[in-house]
């Protein structure tokens, strides 16, 4: 008779709940079925590799079956395993979540799962399935007959004192620039992050839990993309903001729900970036505004003044430059009273910009000076290594190719000494614009050519893919337009990949001005017409502005009504990013439009 | 492994809820009795058989794991005994029920049926198959497709094969359709506008196989064709289903082949909306229902099915070994008198064991278990409706209710005439009796059979 379980374990106290499926597994001969249910995939990792070591206790192996993409066959799957199953052994299967979509009904591989189900009978060995909640259920009402055929349900819940180690492994991509991650990386993050939400809902509580999940989640969303998906979960996490803000109605504010003001001020935020990226700048205003308020109320003045910061950005870019300057004064003054240089020079930074871009380039470089002094006394040199990229781009827009370039050159060792390859990269970029605009091409393609080299090596796909079209611009500009469309065409698909629909949106762009060059027009008008399906639908402002007003004139002569409505919603998009003057000739453009469609009024000497 | 079953090891593996029984088998127990007047479902389909001076296609239908695979493979054993030839077709190795078109089915059926024949060393006409093939090839095969496949056959040949071109073809369109997709567009688009040629040739094969078999002195030929009830009920809009859809809509298929045939198909069809037109297809149907426990309407033990139930234990376990006390009574109990149900009871209990004899607490929490399944398994808008079937014992001809039968949250059992209950475990769950709750105004009958 085989001993009791509890006798032969060692180490590790085991779930309770995992002592059953191991009495299956050490008795089963040949094909059974179970099914092991935790909502959490590091722990169902983790379950699965605490039940191989104790299988090995009775000379018992277990083998695991991970999918790392959805599959439509299971059984083949399972029958490809190399070596082959034996008696003996335990199949942990983990993974098959992602093969059954939670909104989709019979998906394929829970009925071929079904249909296929005798066939599994002649494995020699036990199968588990580890399963998050939703998908072992859909797997029970869909394929009934597979199910039915179950030998144990085991239902492992993460025990609470686990949730923050939990949290901690897995939830922290936050404050990283996830734009250099693939969009399967940021995906799987995402998926590990909603199952683990799913799990602390049904658990009901963990409030800060799920208010970091949400907001994390939302970061991942827009990183891929999906805008409205991003806003959902931001309005999730300030709704459990404003919860934990409500449990705590009525009582005396105190540190704990102090915390709880200031998360839903950060959601507030979170969301208002969202609205901003949609180009919804009247939205995201409000939402810093009431940001603003929160703040006000905690008294928080250096977070009030960075808030105050977002309204100037945005009142800037709807036009109102002396209303953002006002602003920025003030957060200078604040800055100055709470003793804190660096955020002082930041925000003079951002004065000094606007300066330069209402045309007052002298006010702006000398404010540029301070700035460059203050992080000099600081021993900032990162910051004043940014600084002095914005001086660059003043120096060049005001064509003083040469003082921009000593100033990359300044930037680059600056960016050597920091062993920062990438910002090297990147500066590297500035300087081979400026020697292109100078004429020196291959100069330039010999500094792009280097930069996407170390782009390769970093692994950075998004910033190669960038540079990629930097040096197609410049082939089409040396006239080798087959080299240009090759290397745009590689972008492109490396953009697909990536999901990065704006970029994808913009390449399309590129390869549409290509083809007009060429006067391909019929190659031109469907790139064109899915960039703007594109720009839509992720909201791109710039690209709603650019892409419209280039499709809209070309369709101006077949198609009049959509070529206005386009050219409509391109003014519309460049008032929203305060380029009245482009606005302005989308006007012209119209108006030209409308006479052409009014007929020809007669003239008193024209017969009638 | 010694059976009956005294020990942990040897009681888990004797009670496999995934493994049906093969004919003649010493765990069999003839569950007829328990099961009511149409117990005899299996015996009733061969009697027609015997009986019938001309072909019959006879639907059998039963709850999932209520033993249809079982008795069928006793009614192929039967009807072998007495010198007909049976080809037993598991539907899910030969049709892609996936994608169940009408060219699809007709093409599986004749596949397998031409092999069970070649298997047994049954030859059909040879000119017969030729004109078959020359027909196929000339509907669906690119001149190369037949030049190449020729010459695979050839090969064969050579080396000592024995598959003439006809089951050549045939093996490869069922790997088209069942892998394919331009291929598989191929042979639809080309055979689907044939479909009447093709059951009509389907039709003289089988006449032909029907000779063959007489002539090595079988009775005549039976298919029994198992597992079409593993298709996926899906609701198709305009209130059909996948069922319906195979079943009633092309129903004429299976009808039209000329042969015995034994179909087996989910019990929940018989609760359709359409189920008289099924009647009008398939005038024989026989269900399969579940061991009764239980009396309707009063709800008084029926011990009959409990000891029929029992004895099935028995034939697999020592049952003075594994079971204590009221051990046996309360695992019958919660399992509905369904036999599937009964196994995988068994086995929940056992996990929570080191030794035996299985006590109350195991036998309890082993029911918890199922009790979590259906709660996991059921729709939330089912409960209140499930609270209505229970207190009437009957089920409506809609798709809810299909659905109830299909997921076993209501079993199908028979006295003289059919009723309905809800699955013990199901009145356990919570949301059942918050459901029992909010709805006084069903007055609800004797309590549950525990």
């Amino acid at each position: 008779m085989a001993q009791p379980l509890e006798a032969l374990q060692a180490g590790r106290a085991l779930d309770p709940e995992l002592i059953p499926l191991l009495r299956l597994l050490q008795r089963a001969k040949g094909f059974a079925l179970a099914f092991l249910k935790c909502n959490v995939p590091v722990e169902r990792e983790r379950l699965v590799e605490d039940l191989i070591q104790e299988l090995r206790a009775w000379g018992r192996s277990g083998r695991i079956l991970k999918l790392r993409e959805p599959v439509v066959d299971l059984l083949q799957e399972i029958q490809q395993l190399d070596p082959p199953l034996r008696e003996g052994e335990a199949l942990f299967v983990l993974g098959f979540e992602s093969s059954i979509p939670a909104d989709v009904s019979f998906p394929p591989a829970l009925v071929k799962l079904n249909l296929a189900r005798a066939l599994f009978r002649e494995f020699p060995c036990p199968l588990v399935f580890a399963l998050p909640d939703y998908a072992l259920t859909q797997l029970a009402r869909q394929a009934p007959d597979f199910w039915s055929w179950r030998s144990g349900v085991f239902e492992v819940e993460m025990p609470a004192e686990a949730v923050a180690t939990v949290m901690e492994r897995t939830v922290p991509l936050y404050d990283r620039d996830l734009s250099g991650l693939t969009p399967e990386r940021i995906r799987s993050h995402l998926e590990v992050l909603q199952e683990l939400l799913g799990e602390l809902e049904a658990r009901g509580g963990f409030e800060s839990e799920r208010l970091s999940l949400s907001r994390q989640i939302a970061s991942d969303l827009v990183a891929l993309g999906e805008i409205e998906q991003a806003r959902s979960y931001a309005e999730r996490a300030l709704k459990i903001s404003k919860e934990l803000g409500d449990f705590q109605a009525g009582a005396l504010l105190t540190s704990e729900n102090l915390g709880d003001l200031r998360s839903q001020a950060v959601t507030l935020e979170d969301i208002a970036f969202l609205r901003e990226r949609t180009g919804d700048v009247s939205g995201a205003l409000k939402l810093y505004e009431e940001s603003l308020r929160i703040y006000e109320q905690l008294e928080d003045v250096g977070a009030r003044a960075g808030t105050l910061g977002d309204i100037a950005r945005l009142r800037a870019r709807s036009g109102d430059v002396p209303g953002a300057l006002r602003l920025y004064e003030e957060i200078l003054q604040i800055f100055e009273q709470l003793g804190d240089v660096r955020s002082h020079a930041i925000t003079a930074g951002d004065i000094a910009r606007l300066r330069a871009q209402s045309g007052d380039v002298s006010g702006a470089l000398k404010l540029y000076e301070e700035i460059l002094q203050i992080f000099e006394q600081l021993g900032d040199v990162r910051s004043r290594a940014g600084a002095l990229g914005d001086i660059e781009r003043l120096r060049a827009q005001s064509g003083d190719v040469s003082g921009a370039l000593k100033l990359h050159e300044e930037r680059l060792q600056i960016f050597e000494q920091l062993g920062d390859v990438r910002s090297r990269a990147v500066t590297l970029g500035g300087i081979a614009r400026l020697r292109a605009q100078s004429g020196d091409v291959s100069g330039a393609l010999k500094l792009h050519e280097e930069r996407l080299q170390i782009f390769e090596q970093l692994g950075d796909v998004r910033s190669r893919a960038l540079t990629l079209g930097d040096i197609a611009r410049l082939r089409a500009q040396l006239g080798d337009a087959a080299e240009a469309r090759k290397l745009q065409s590689e972008r492109l698909k490396i953009l697909r990949e990536m999901g990065d629909l704006g970029g994808v949106a913009n390449n399309l762009y590129d390869l549409a001005q290509l083809d007009l060059q060429e006067e391909k027009l019929e190659d031109a008008l469907p790139r064109l017409a899915e960039s703007w399906d594109l720009v839509n639908k992720i909201g791109h402002a710039e690209g709603i502005a650019f892409v419209g007003q280039l499709l809209g004139a070309l369709l101006s002569a077949g198609n009049r009504p959509e070529a206005m409505a386009m050219l409509q919603s391109s003014k519309e998009a460049y008032l929203r990013l305060g380029r009245d003057q482009k606005a302005g000739e989308i006007d012209r453009m119209l108006e030209k439009l409308s006479e052409e469609k009014a007929p020809a009024q007669p003239t008193s000497g024209e017969a009638s | 492994m010694k059976l009956p079953a005294s020990n942990l090891e040897d009681a888990f593996n004797a009670c496999d809820p995934a493994q049906p029984l093969p004919a003649g088998d010493e765990r069999y127990v003839d569950l007829a009795p328990g099961r009511g007047s149409d117990g005899n479902a299996a015996v009733q389909c061969h009697r027609r058989i015997v009986r019938s001076e001309k072909p019959l296609v006879q639907l059998f239908a039963g709850h999932r794991g209520c033993g249809k695979s079982t008795e069928l493979r006793r009614l192929q054993s039967d009807l072998e005994q007495e010198g007909f030839f049976v080809a037993y077709i598991e539907a899910h190795k030969d049709i892609d029920l996936e994608d169940t078109e009408p060219t699809d089915v007709l093409l599986s059926l004749i596949r397998s049926l031409d092999l069970s024949l070649r298997q047994a060393g049954i030859e059909v006409s040879e000119k017969l198959l030729n004109e078959f093939t020359d027909w196929f090839a000339e509907v669906v095969l690119e001149k190369t497709q037949r030049t190449e496949i020729e010459a695979e056959v050839r090969s064969e040949a050579e080396i000592g094969g024995r598959f003439p071109l006809f089951a050549k073809l045939l093996a490869r369109f069922s790997g088209w359709i069942k892998t394919g997709t331009e291929s598989k567009k191929q042979v639809r688009q080309r055979l689907d506008p044939q479909l009447s040629q093709l059951l009509a040739r389907g039709k003289l094969f089988v006449t032909e196989a029907r000779r063959a078999a007489k002539e090595k002195e079988k009775k005549d030929l039976v298919l029994i064709v198992d597992s079409l009830d593993l298709i996926a009920l899906k609701d198709l809009g305009d209130g059909r289903t996948s069922h319906e859809a195979l079943f009633i809509e092309r129903g004429n298929l299976l009808n039209g082949l000329g042969c015995h045939m034994v179909v087996t198909v989910p019990i929940s069809l018989l609760f359709s909306p359409r189920a008289s037109n099924l009647g009008a297809i398939f005038p024989d149907r026989h269900i399969l229902p579940m061991v009764k426990i239980a009396e309707r309407s009063t709800r008084v033990r029926f011990d009959t099915g409990r000891a029929l139930l029992k004895e099935l234990l028995k034939h697999r376990l020592a049952l003075n070994v594994v079971f204590e006390g009221r051990t046996l009574d309360k695992l019958i109990e919660a399992s509905g008198g369904h036999p599937r149900h009964l196994m995988t009871l068994v086995r929940y209990a056992l996990d929570f064991v080191d030794e035996l004899p299985l006590a109350e607490e195991a036998i309890d929490r082993a029911f918890k278990r199922l009790v979590n399944d259906f709660d996991r398994s059921i729709p939330h808008n089912h409960w209140p409706l499930l609270v209505e079937v229970h207190a009437q014992q009957a089920v409506k001809n809609d798709a809810e209710h299909q659905l109830m039968l299909y997921n076993l949250s209501v079993l199908e059992y028979q006295n003289d005439e059919r009723w309905c209950d809800v699955h013990p475990a199901v009145l356990e769950t919570r949301a059942f009796q918050e459901a029992s709750r909010n709805q006084p105004q069903l007055v609800l009958q004797h309590g549950s059979t525990s």
